[in-house]
């Protein structure tokens, strides 16, 4: 019995030694992630002052995201949160930039298919050694649970981070339409069936992963040309929401955090939810650095404490916008599970190579091009 | 041989000739060198970056950037923009003319010129209808106007026993109504000051010769404010093309009624994940065209300004402007107003009112009222809200600056256009009103390009992200409705009041200190609180030049509603509108709200 826990004994030595070896030294990289932790806190201190920008839905949470960010660093920032506009905001930011100018933001956040520009176009600054940095910060990636590249993809790695996820899906007034009455596919938005009953969005990020579902690029423009014929007109998902809840048409697609919002409030509001059957978008909200950053440490420590629990604690409690990549909440895991069970097939630009090349191809002028006929498409504004 | 420190000497055929610093600097620095320098400081700010619109739209991105391109012109060929951008634009052009003409006309005669009771009252209602921001009026009348869940709508459906009522808004007609309903005090306080300033005398005059009181306003009166009147009419034609807010409310967005001006938006201000499609060339057409009917309005404007002095009624004999009595028409002027009051001011605030007690928008039932609180009227979440007290600050910091800033520049204007002859003063004047022909927002853009290009040569000078650029953006934004109120009220100041002056010495400075702004005053209060009312409810321009740490109240109050908060932002619009209530009912007394007799310095303000 003494050879046999002997022999499991340097059987698990062997292992762990090997496994040491295999890690690197991971006793040595925590030193490591630690110095430079402490290192940028002390940076942050010096600099004093963070300019940054957040959602508007988030508004109320800011104040105690800003009380426990400098508490969780020991600091004392004098913060500067602007909240809404974000494709305005980065619309200024890349101008400025290409104008050799310095950006008003130290860290701001937008969607995958903006900050795919801006790292294209080498505008958003890579923090160094931000795998070790985000193991300090973030105890998810630090015990496993998220990976660093869950919190930062290859395609921006290092460059951006995700705080939360957008998913769309259909939401309905629960008076005027039922599961069998709504449109099962995005597809089917282009029915004449369903003509004048819903509202399409001004951006064309609603409808932009549909190229890599149905991948005839030219046949997906006339599909959406179909659905904007149909559509009674565009709104933005707020104003189309309310008006769905005041029953002035049943449907619309959008955020599913805008029903997760309404029924936050009063779980008793008539409105329902309904993934697609043949896809459900999903984008990444992250954090980025522009480069010129007048105040990169402390714009580090925000973008990567935004990715943490501890963050999504405080602004879930606001607004429930979700983690689906690496979250743990219970919001986030509701939702994973609602989609599993609904069959729907989540598509995010960074599921595959093969995505992440049509996220880049958005970036290129043939993109643009394609992105521009596509709003004209779905708005109707030829 | 005569010589000082401060002297040198010249010969000249042998005799020696002294020049005091003094009498070289007189030979360049005239009565007029000041106001000049300041005027031609502004408005060459002005015109410098009304050309960096129009340079803008033949280049394919940065001034800074290789290359031109016809481009952004050539894309204006689409059956789209022809058929429906461009006809919409000028039926909401003239429309909200119209509606503001009706009602502001008889509006400013019967608080100005008659003994209506309340007057004062219905005065600071008028100005907070200024102050509700244009797309809640838009959402308030969505909810009374529209064909499926209008309460107005229902209200007639079921009165004629039919299904529905297709009464709808979302077209140019629906836009011009409620922007004209919108505008109507602006035109309003245009007309007041020269109303209220009429002489008496003329009036009594055409009495005395039998002349009713109808034939009096008709044929003395009228022609006699018919400049305020015009030029309120041409500057409300160029306010319309250029706003934004209410026809995208009310459908522009959708497509059903684009105008313009929300092409122009659209082009600055992408949407998620359109970043790259942000087109200041195309902005730069947008804006370009936007301006040109508004030159050709202003060329006619211009023509009635040359034929100012014909209007001239304040002269040096004193006067107390007349009141006169409505008889049995004073419960239909009374309805009349209400009206308007109803339409353009309670309406709205009692949706606002509605609205700030809930989350999510409900239609007025008292099911619903069960679920009303105050939630967004909890001082700690609505400064969150709208960005945190930094934006309360701001804004009180925009709108002491700006008003200061415009009135200088204003009477400085208006003095050198109409009480001088120098030269190019026509020029200086058109240039004055040539921010109110290009829309704000292609004012701001411009302003961004500039500011981010100073930057670069001048980094010591910071301009972007700050206040000060909001705050001349402002300048510019507001210089033309000012100039429009002071030169209307100089007009009326005949010249024998200056020549008195500078006959028993004054100089031109003490002139126009001691004794033309004492006379104008209640103008230049109006301008004053009409710039901070108009700065205060701006959003466009301060939206397109936030940054992180200059944004201002009316900015948060629009995020908010944008992001769907509409609950909070009506409780924003509810506070802002108490507070500048308040603030307009302590200040009505010095505009001489109570019509008192306006004095000049030493007058003992007895007639004549």
């Amino acid at each position: 019995m003494i050879r046999k826990s002997i022999a499991a004994t340097l059987k698990l030595s062997g292992i762990l030694t090997v496994a040491l070896a295999l890690s690197g030294t991971p006793a040595a990289a925590n030193t490591d992630g630690k110095k430079l932790l402490q290192d940028l806190i002390s940076q942050a201190k010096k600099e004093g002052t963070l300019d940054t920008a957040h959602i508007t839905q988030l508004g109320p949470a800011v104040p105690a995201l800003k009380r426990a960010f400098n508490k969780r660093f020991g600091l004392d920032l004098d913060i500067n949160v602007a909240l809404g506009d974000q494709a305005g905001k980065i619309a200024k930011l890349l101008i400025t930039l290409r104008a050799g100018g310095r950006p008003e933001f130290d860290t701001l956040t937008a969607s995958d298919n903006d900050l795919i520009v801006m790292a294209e176009k080498n505008y958003s600054m890579p923090i160094e050694n931000w795998r070790l940095l985000l193991a300090e910060i973030n105890p998810a990636v630090a015990s496993g649970k998220a990976e660093p590249r869950d919190v930062s993809p290859d395609v921006v790695g290092g460059q951006s981070f995700v705080w939360a996820t957008r998913t769309k899906a259909l939401v309905y007034n629960t008076d005027l339409a039922s599961e069998s009455t709504i449109p099962q596919r995005i597809v089917d938005l282009a029915d004449p069936k369903f003509k004048g009953q819903f509202t399409v969005a001004p951006w064309t990020d609603t409808f932009e992963q549909g190229i890599m579902v149905y991948k005839d690029k030219a046949e997906w423009l006339r599909v959406l040309d179909r659905i904007g014929k149909n559509a009674r007109g565009v709104m933005r998902f707020e104003p189309a929401l309310n008006r769905i809840l005041l029953k002035e048409f049943p449907f619309a697609f959008m955020n599913s955090a805008e029903y997760l919002g309404v029924k936050a409030h009063d779980a008793k509001a008539p409105v329902g939810i309904h993934w697609f059957t043949d896809y459900t978008p999903m984008s990444l909200q992250m954090y980025t650095l522009p480069r010129g950053s007048r105040h990169p440490a402390a714009a580090t420590l925000w973008a990567l404490w935004m990715t943490t629990p501890e963050a999504q604690a405080i602004f879930q409690k606001v607004s429930p916008q979700e983690n689906l990549r690496f979250g743990q909440s219970d919001i986030d895991q509701r939702s994973i599970a609602e989609i599993k069970k609904s069959g729907s097939k989540l598509v995010s630009y960074l599921d595959s190579p093969e995505s992440v090349q049509a996220l880049k191809w958005w970036a290129t002028d043939e993109g643009a091009k394609y992105r521009a006929k596509l709003k004209s498409n779905i708005t109707q504004r030829q | 041989m005569a010589g000082t420190p401060t002297a040198f000497d010249e010969s000249v055929g042998g005799e020696a000739r002294t020049f005091r610093l003094r009498d070289v600097l007189a030979r360049f620095i005239g009565p007029y060198t000041a106001p000049l320098f300041f005027s031609w400081l502004v408005l060459g700010g002005i015109v410098f970056l009304s050309l960096v619109v129009l340079y803008m739209s033949f280049i394919p991105f940065l001034p800074i950037e290789p290359g031109y391109t016809l481009e952004h012109w050539t894309n204006l060929a689409r059956p789209y923009f022809i058929n429906r951008v461009l006809p919409n634009t000028l039926i909401v052009g003239t429309g909200t003319v119209l509606v503001a003409l009706f009602f502001a006309g008889p509006t400013a005669w019967l608080l100005n010129r008659t003994a209506l009771p309340g007057r004062n009252l219905f005065i600071a209602l008028m100005a907070v209808v200024v102050l509700i921001p244009g797309f809640v009026k838009a959402m308030g009348w969505i909810l009374l106007i529209n064909p499926r869940i209008g309460i107005l709508n229902n209200f007639f459906a079921g009165l004629f026993g039919v299904e529905t009522v297709p009464l709808s808004l979302a077209n140019p007609y629906g836009m011009a109504w409620v922007m004209g309903l919108s505008l109507t005090p602006s035109m309003f306080f245009l007309i007041s000051g020269p109303m209220r300033s009429l002489d008496p005398a003329l009036e009594e005059a055409a009495s005395v010769l039998g002349a009713n009181r109808w034939w009096t306003f008709l044929k003395v009166g009228l022609p006699l404010v018919w400049p305020a009147i015009l030029g309120g009419s041409i500057y409300h034609f160029m306010t319309a093309l250029s706003m934004f807010e209410v026809p995208a409310m009310l459908g522009a967005a959708g497509g059903q009624a684009p105008v313009l001006a929300t092409e122009l938006f659209y082009s600055v201000r992408p949407a998620t994940g359109e970043a790259t499609m942000i087109s200041y060339g195309a902005a730069g057409v947008y804006g370009v065209l936007i301006a040109a009917p508004s030159l050709v309005a202003l060329y006619y404007y211009h023509r009635v300004l040359e034929k100012g002095h014909r209007y001239a009624v304040i002269s040096g004999k004193g006067y107390r402007p007349k009141e006169h009595s409505l008889g049995a028409f004073k419960y239909p002027a009374l309805a009349f107003v209400l009206l308007y009051i109803f339409l353009a001011a309670v309406m709205p605030m009692l949706v606002l009112g509605w609205m700030s007690l809930f989350t999510y928008v409900r239609m007025p039932s008292w099911e619903a009222l069960s679920s009303a609180s105050l939630r967004n009227y909890n001082p700690e979440y609505f400064m969150a809200i709208i960005g945190g007290p930094q934006v309360i600050w701001n804004t009180v910091k925009l709108l002491v600056t700006v008003p200061v800033l415009v009135l200088f520049f204003s009477i400085t204007i208006s003095w050198l256009v109409v009480r001088t002859r120098v030269r190019l003063r026509g020029l200086m004047d058109n240039i004055a009103m040539l921010p109110h022909a290009i829309p704000g927002l292609a004012f701001a853009f411009s302003l961004f390009i500039v500011a981010l290009l100073l930057e670069r040569w001048v980094p010591w000078f910071e301009l972007l992200g700050t206040i000060l650029i909001i705050a001349v953006a402002n300048l510019m934004e507001r210089l033309t409705y000012s100039t429009r109120i002071t030169n209307a009220s100089l007009i009326q100041i005949q010249r024998e009041l200056e020549e008195s002056a500078h006959v028993c010495g004054a100089r031109t400075g003490i002139t126009i200190w001691r004794i033309l702004i004492p006379l104008i005053k209640p103008s230049l209060v109006f301008a004053a609180l009409w710039t901070t009312l108009l700065t205060f409810r701006e959003v466009s321009m301060a939206l397109f030049l936030s940054g992180p740490r200059n944004q201002v109240l009316s900015v948060g109050v629009w995020l908010a509603w944008d992001a769907g908060n509409i609950g909070s932002a009506a409780a924003g619009a509810v506070v802002m509108v108490l507070a500048v209530g308040l603030i307009l009912l302590l200040t009505l007394p010095l505009t001489g709200g109570r019509l008192t007799t306006p004095r000049l310095p030493g007058s003992t303000g007895r007639h004549n």
